[in-house]
């Protein structure tokens, strides 16, 4: 009876505290979650008492991550407590001038930015000591908490015996840049494309332009035939660009989706589904060409006056006429003629549907391909780019009304590649990195021989074997002893994102000193030696964003810094104190003024899209108000409105003045109008392209699109392809980007754990054939790691073929070395090939049986909260 | 499967118990007019009171809010769940009553009779309320039998125990014991036969039905059979001995008490599955 | 009374659960408790597979046999616009409704001791506006409003395949199925 009258109490305690968290008693903060996840202190009614106060203030809240998407996110502020967020209602929605609605993950941004796991305080690895301590226990060591002091003490102090050791190029900036290191001579830095796979120098090459010109939005409306090759708006571009398409296949275009899983996308839009094994796509366009060649569906006329290399007639200049795309496909000269059956063989697309498929491509007119990175995150990628675009220009479809051969995806997918609205600049001045001058992500000169620094995907070898690749220079020795991660936003958690993580973590245990900066304990800081606490963006003075060309996004602070938390831009300058560098060389201007900058320099285009003008409207008392440099201006907006609104969305509507249509100009006059290829024309035969692929020192590529067997793609399923026994590693696994998540950013998040379970998803033949059955826990195995996960049996996965969605948050018992979460780069490679890009989706592995303890969904697990 | 169950196990099968026991004493009360036994059918009424309290009480366990235990009596206009509430709670008020009104034997009949039946609409307010879940498994016949079953077998075992506890006249508790005997053999037999009935029309129904029965096939197949195995071989056998033992004349005390364990246990066991296989229709 | 309900165009969802988890972030839900669910169903045979989703908070029923069952009368329906609503002042946490609705809406929010489910929004729609979850779908396939209009506007169903019987309670909610999900 006692308890009872107790749980009584409780409960009506409860009923009062339930919304009462805030962080007042932490810090300085005077700001409050209401919510259930949230690790900070209850204080009463606080909360609800302020629900039910007055009306509150909405404020245009940061949605920072690489998430494939940019939208308007707001958090009602009442008396310092975050009660909830909403979205766009700026004004009324419409398919020609739609809302940019948030996503799962955006709704969720309040539970990540005041969730219990949110790190607070400076902390380092207990048995860390100067030269390493005890490195085997970095990712399992305890975590010390320590003053700020302490902490720049101890990284100022491991920078400079690094940089005695072995100068600039002993420290490793993995991904991101750091000005206070570059201030210092540099660091080491890695490059190679993540997102786009081995698209960009195909792109340049072939096509002359980098990124691909798209038409506007609304000219996708007047295709007849919408191709989706290996995209997945649904899931990978949240936003509008999938709510695009359906405007699209509303207008009357049928929609096609190539993919081996029947996505999201498919099944909203797809009117015929094809379905293709990863990394083989090159053999089903040269399928599909052989197919028009045979029945001359090619546009000819097309070919022969916008293309070089089709034809033996039409090579460029100095080509060999017996390398012409036309012969390879046919098989004149290796006796392989590339039918759709050859295709089928390797691709698995039913030649029926090939021939089918290519017909429909080839007649219909105008039509729009639009392809993803995906099938080009292959190993040798590039291929599939070069048969792409080949079959894409056979068809004819560039430069016209409704038709396009077109590359874009994240943010962009579905617009225009043209910014109608942008939002400036900070006004920080470059500060290079005199190790490697060029820009990292994209790294497009190596033929060039002033540069040092390392493909993302061999970073693990360089620290374990002491060597890498510099491009035709070959292998260079080196030494690195630290590994420097503070960032000032998100992106940069390469342990957990780039290939071989196992591979990874054995690299991590071997420097002598890792620091990171972070929000929340992530597999790259928890692997490391000294953790320092960010401000998330919705502590900071703010920032203008963007993310498709239609909109920009004005996002202010929301709350005070939690805890004990600090501007990454902070840390490097106290940094540079302790090392004699002057700050203001390292990071001159603080947030507000970098914010001030950009909305001064924010433009937007003129209605009748004649050039590019102002956006705010800035008068003196902004300046006095903001207390930054500055001088008025007049702009279309007043600052007051920008701010209120928390976006500025370029007015459209159907046949507006800004429609543009890609390559237009080029195809009214190719002589005035000619690309930026070596022969002006559209490159289906590309020295320059294997000249520069060959520059980089890792795979070779033809000039031609032509299919080479993947390493650890379809063919290496097999121990004997030619007589069909299959291998070790039987199954293909590719890694889609999943709404749970944005890459590793929000796994932690529970409600979106509980939304979307990480599940290894198999089509029910592989399962019957392993003797597997829905929901149990399977280990899945590759010759890089091993990982378990629930299984998911669904007939939208082609048989053969396996996925599971990227950026779960490693969970690695050393003891064992299985991966719980499911972390998909546990089970890849490290693996070099054409321009540094990561071949994720050219992955195999095996599953079977688990005969552990089964896995609890993981919305269910402990958060990761050290204090 | 919701949590804090066992309060409602509990409840359930105490106050079906307790009715049901109450009801044959009554009935024996009515037609046997000795005093020495009309003193026992006193004193087993004294423990019934208590009885019904407690069952009352562990209702509130369940209660997300036992303080406002009282808004549950707001709705008895549609709610069957306040119509239970209302007649358990009337049974046992009722049974106050009677207690204190033994003196005046006149009163005290009548008052014996509304309590029976306030505890036969309890017993069937009971079995409306799961009736009219969307469980599969709870709705329909079944669960009125089982409710009236476990109210007259366990109340049976119960009403014999109370009995042979305070029946000093062997003579005079014999005859008793053999009606009690008879009404347990019958309620038990009556399930025996509405099971395999509930079974198939679980068979005939949709998913939830299915799946229900794929629960009780599996996961609690050995409690399913323990349900029985108690029920019968615990319960009922010794109940027969006991039958034997007094046509010879003999006493069985020990018996009859080991008898009222085991179907007690087997209807705890019995409403425990009741509880856990109730599956939703809504997928998810 | 103008019975207010919700229609969803299943045709073109992509069950990006940006509608649950909007609710989530309104109505302050702890996981495991979800008032609004977006369900996937799966089928088919490959290389014909079929997928669609069913996003499903409380349907305000015409009978709702939740607020038939509740011993409290907590849960009731509005007499102004039928939706229907607890009073978590009066719920006492017996957990019946939990066991009365078809559709699972109604969740026992343990850390409260009641049950909470989906209020139509009521404080948001009563003015007028729109629920949280409508005004946050991706793909605006969801609509609150009159259920007779509607009725009018979207000729649908009001059951499809992975739904109960619509006869129990009188669900008001119209779908524009997809074939597969027809019954
Ligand atoms: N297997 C597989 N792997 C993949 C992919 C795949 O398809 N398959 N996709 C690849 C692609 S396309 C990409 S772009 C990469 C992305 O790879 P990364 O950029 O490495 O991954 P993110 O998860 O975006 O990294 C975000 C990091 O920033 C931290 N962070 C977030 N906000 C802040 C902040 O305000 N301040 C600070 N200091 N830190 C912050 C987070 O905790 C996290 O550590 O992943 C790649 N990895
Ligand atoms: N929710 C969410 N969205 C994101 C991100 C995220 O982390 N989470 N990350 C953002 C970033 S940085 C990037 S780079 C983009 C990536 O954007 P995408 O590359 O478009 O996204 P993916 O999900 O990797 O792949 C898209 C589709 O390609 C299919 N696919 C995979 N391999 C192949 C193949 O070999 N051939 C063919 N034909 N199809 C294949 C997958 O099944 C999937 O349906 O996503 C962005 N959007
Ligand atoms: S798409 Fe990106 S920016 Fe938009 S809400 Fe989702 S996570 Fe935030
Ligand atoms: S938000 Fe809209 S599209 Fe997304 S799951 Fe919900 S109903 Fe479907
Ligand atoms: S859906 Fe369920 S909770 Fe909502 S009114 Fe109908 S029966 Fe009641
Ligand atoms: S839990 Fe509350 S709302 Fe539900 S039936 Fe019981 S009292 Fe009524
Ligand atoms: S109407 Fe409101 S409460 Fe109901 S599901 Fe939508 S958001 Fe949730
Ligand atoms: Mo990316």
């Amino acid at each position: 009876m006692g308890n009872l009258i107790k749980r009584a109490l409780e409960h009506s305690v409860n009923r009062r505290t339930f919304l009462g968290w805030s962080a007042a008693a932490v810090a300085t903060a005077t700001v409050a979650l209401s919510g259930p996840e949230s690790g900070l202190v209850k204080v009463g009614s606080k909360a609800e008492a302020a629900d039910a106060a007055s009306e509150g203030k909405w404020i245009s809240a940061a949605c920072w991550h690489n998430c494939g998407g940019r939208c308007l996110n707001k958090a009602l502020v009442k008396e310092g407590v975050v009660i909830r967020q909403k979205t766009d209602d700026t004004h009324p929605d419409s398919p020609d001038f739609p809302q940019h609605r948030g996503c799962a993950r955006g709704r969720s941004q309040r539970q990540q930015v005041l969730g219990a796991d949110r790190l607070k305080y400076p902390m380092k690895r207990k048995n860390w000591a100067p030269g390493g301590g005890k490195k085997e226990l970095r990712g399992k060591d305890e975590w010390v908490r320590i003053s700020w002091d302490e902490a720049l003490d101890i990284v100022a102090g491991e920078i400079k015996k690094a940089q005695a050791a072995g100068g600039p190029k002993a420290i490793l900036a993995g991904r991101l840049d750091s000005r206070l290191l570059n201030a210092m001579g540099g660091a080491l830095t890695t490059w190679g494309v993540t997102s786009e796979g081995a698209w960009p120098q195909v792109e340049a090459k072939m096509y002359g332009s980098y990124p691909l010109q798209c038409s506007d939005r609304f000219d996708w409306r007047n295709a007849k035939l919408l191709v989706i090759w290996g995209a997945n708006p649904a899931w990978s571009s949240a936003g509008n660009p999938i709510y695009n398409y359906l405007q699209v296949k509303k207008a009357g275009a049928k929609v096609i989706v190539v993919d081996p899983y029947y996505s999201a996308t498919a099944q909203a839009l797809a009117d015929e589904w094809i379905p293709v094994r990863p990394g083989t796509d090159a053999a089903l366009l040269i399928g599909m060409a052989y197919h028009m060649i045979k029945n001359n569906l090619q546009d000819q006329a097309f070919l022969d006056k916008y293309c070089v290399g089709f034809d033996a007639d039409h090579m460029p200049k100095g080509a060999d006429p017996k390398e012409s795309f036309r012969d390879y496909v046919l098989g004149t000269y290796d006796g392989v003629p590339k039918t759709p059956e050859w295709a089928s063989n390797i691709c698995g697309t039913d030649p029926m549907v090939i021939r089918h498929f290519a017909n429909e491509l080839a007649t219909t007119k105008p039509a729009i391909m639009n392809s993803s990175a995906a099938p080009a995150r292959t190993y040798r990628g590039q291929q599939y780019c070069q048969a792409y675009l080949t079959v894409g220009f056979m068809t004819g479809n560039v430069g016209v009304s409704g038709g396009g051969v077109f590359m874009s995806y994240h943010s962009r997918q579905s617009y225009s590649s043209i910014s109608m609205v942008n939002g400036g600049s900070s006004g920080v001045p470059a500060l290079p990195n005199p190790l490697h001058p060029y820009e990292t992500y994209t790294f497009s000169k190596p033929e060039k021989t002033d540069w040092y620094s390392m493909a993302y995907e061999e970073t693990y070898d360089a620290i374990l074997k002491g060597e890498f690749t510099l491009g035709q220079r070959g292998k260079t020795k080196c030494d690195i002893k630290m590994i420097y991660s503070l960032r000032t936003d998100s992106g940069g958690n390469f342990l957990n994102q780039s290939s071989g993580t196992n591979k990874g973590i054995e690299a991590m245990r071997k420097v002598d000193f890792i620091v990171t900066s972070d929000i929340v304990l992530s597999t790259v800081s928890k692997y490391a030696d000294v953790v320092l606490p960010e401000c998330s963006q919705w502590e900071k003075a703010g920032a203008l964003r963007t993310g498709n060309p239609e909109a920009v996004f004005y996002q202010e602070q929301i709350i005070e810094p939690l805890y004990e938390c600090k501007e990454g831009i902070w840390m490097e300058r106290e940094l540079a104190k302790r090392l004699g560098v002057d700050p203001e060389k390292v990071h001159p201007l603080p947030i507000k003024q970098q914010f001030f900058n950009q909305i001064a320099s924010a433009k937007v285009v003129k209605p009748d899209n004649t050039g590019m003008e102002s956006l705010v409207t800035i008068t003196d008392a902004d300046i006095a108000e903001w207390k930054v440099a500055g001088k008025p201006q007049q702009g279309r907006i007043t600052l007051k409105e920008f701010r209120e609104k928390g976006a500025y969305q370029v007015p459209r509507a159907a046949g507006d003045k800004l429609v543009n249509i890609a390559y237009k100009a080029f195809r009214d006059d190719p002589e005035k109008n000619k690309l930026a290829t070596t022969s002006g024309k559209l490159e289906i035969h590309c020295k320059a392209l294997s000249d520069v692929i060959h520059a980089y020192g890792f795979t070779e590529c033809p000039p031609i699109a032509m299919y080479q067997a993947p390493v650890e793609g379809f063919e290496d399923t097999f121990k004997d392809f030619k007589a069909g026994v299959k291998g070790e590693y039987p199954l293909q696994m590719f890694t889609f980007h999943y709404p749970r998540r944005s890459h590793s950013v929000f796994d932690n998040v529970r409600q979106l754990r509980e939304a979307f379970p990480q599940e290894f998803n198999m089509n029910p033949a592989d399962a019957a054939a392993r003797g597997l059955t829905e929901g149990e826990t399977v280990l899945i195995t590759s010759k890089w790691g091993k990982a378990i996960r629930p299984l998911h049996l669904t007939e939208r996965m082609t048989p053969g073929v396996v996925t599971m969605g990227e950026g779960a948050w490693v969970d690695k018992d050393d003891e064992t070395g299985i991966d719980k979460a499911g972390a998909t780069n546990s089970l890849s490679g490290t693996r070099l090939s054409g321009q540094g890009e990561q071949p994720w989706n050219t992955c195999i592995v095996q599953v079977g049986k688990w005969t552990g303890a089964p896995l609890t969904p993981d919305y269910l697990w402990k958060q990761r909260i050290v204090f | 499967m919701e949590t804090k169950e066992w309060a409602l196990i509990l409840f359930t099968v105490i106050s079906q118990a307790a009715v049901g026991a109450f009801l044959l004493i009554t009935w024996f009360r009515t037609v046997n007019k000795d005093a020495a036994m009309d003193a026992a059918y006193k004193k087993a009424n004294l423990v019934l009171l208590p009885l019904a309290a407690i069952a009352l009480i562990t209702t509130l366990f369940h209660l997300g809010h036992p303080e406002r235990a009282l808004n549950a009596l707001r709705n008895l206009s549609t709610s069957w769940l306040s119509r239970e509430i209302f007649f358990a709670g009337g049974f046992f008020v009722m049974l106050l009553v009677s207690v204190l009104t033994e003196k005046t034997v006149a009163v005290r009949k009548i008052v014996d009779w509304l309590t029976v039946l306030a505890g036969i609409c309890a017993v069937v307010s009971m079995a409306a309320v799961y009736d009219l879940s969307m469980k599969p498994a709870w709705q329909g016949f079944h669960t009125y039998v089982a409710f009236v079953v476990t109210a007259l077998f366990l109340g049976a075992a119960l009403a014999a125990g109370l009995v042979v506890l305070f029946g000093k006249d062997h003579a005079q508790v014999a005859p008793n014991l053999q009606v009690l005997i008879w009404v347990a053999a019958a309620a038990v037999v009556a399930e025996l036969i509405a099971f395999p009935f509930y079974l198939a029309s679980l068979q005939m129904g949709g998913k939830a039905a299915q799946a229900t029965l794929a629960m009780l096939a599996g996961q609690y197949g050995t409690a399913l059979i323990a349900r029985w195995a108690l029920a019968l071989v615990g319960g009922l056998v010794p109940l027969m001995f006991v039958r034997r033992q007094l046509s010879a004349g003999k006493t069985a005390t020990g018996l009859v008490y080991t008898a009222l364990l085991f179907v007690l246990a087997g209807e705890l066991v019995g409403r425990y599955l009741f509880y856990m296989t109730g599956v939703k229709i809504m997928i998810g | 009374m103008a019975q207010k309900g919700f229609y969803f165009d299943q045709t073109v969802c992509i069950g990006c659960k940006t509608c649950q988890i909007s609710c989530k972030d309104k109505n302050n839900v702890a996981p495991g408790v979800l008032f609004r669910t977006v369900h996937t169903f799966e089928g088919g045979k490959f290389p014909k597979p079929w997928a669609y989703f069913i996003s499903i908070g409380c349907n305000h029923c015409e009978n709702p046999r939740c607020v038939q069952n509740c011993p409290t009368g907590a849960m009731h329906k509005r007499a102004e616009d039928g939706l229907v609503v607890v009073d978590q002042d009066v719920c006492i946490g017996c957990k019946y409704c939990t066991w009365s609705c078809p559709y699972s809406a109604p969740q026992y929010l343990e850390e409260k001791g009641v049950v909470g489910k989906c209020d139509g929004c009521v404080d948001l729609t009563a003015k007028g506006g729109n629920p949280t979850c409508v005004d946050s779908c991706i793909m605006r396939v969801l609509e609150f409003g009159d259920l007779a209009e509607l009725k009018k506007k979207h000729p649908g169903v009001q059951v499809v395949e992975g739904m109960p019987d619509p006869s129990l309670t009188g669900p008001s909610i119209i779908i524009k199925a997809k074939p597969e999900a027809r019954k």
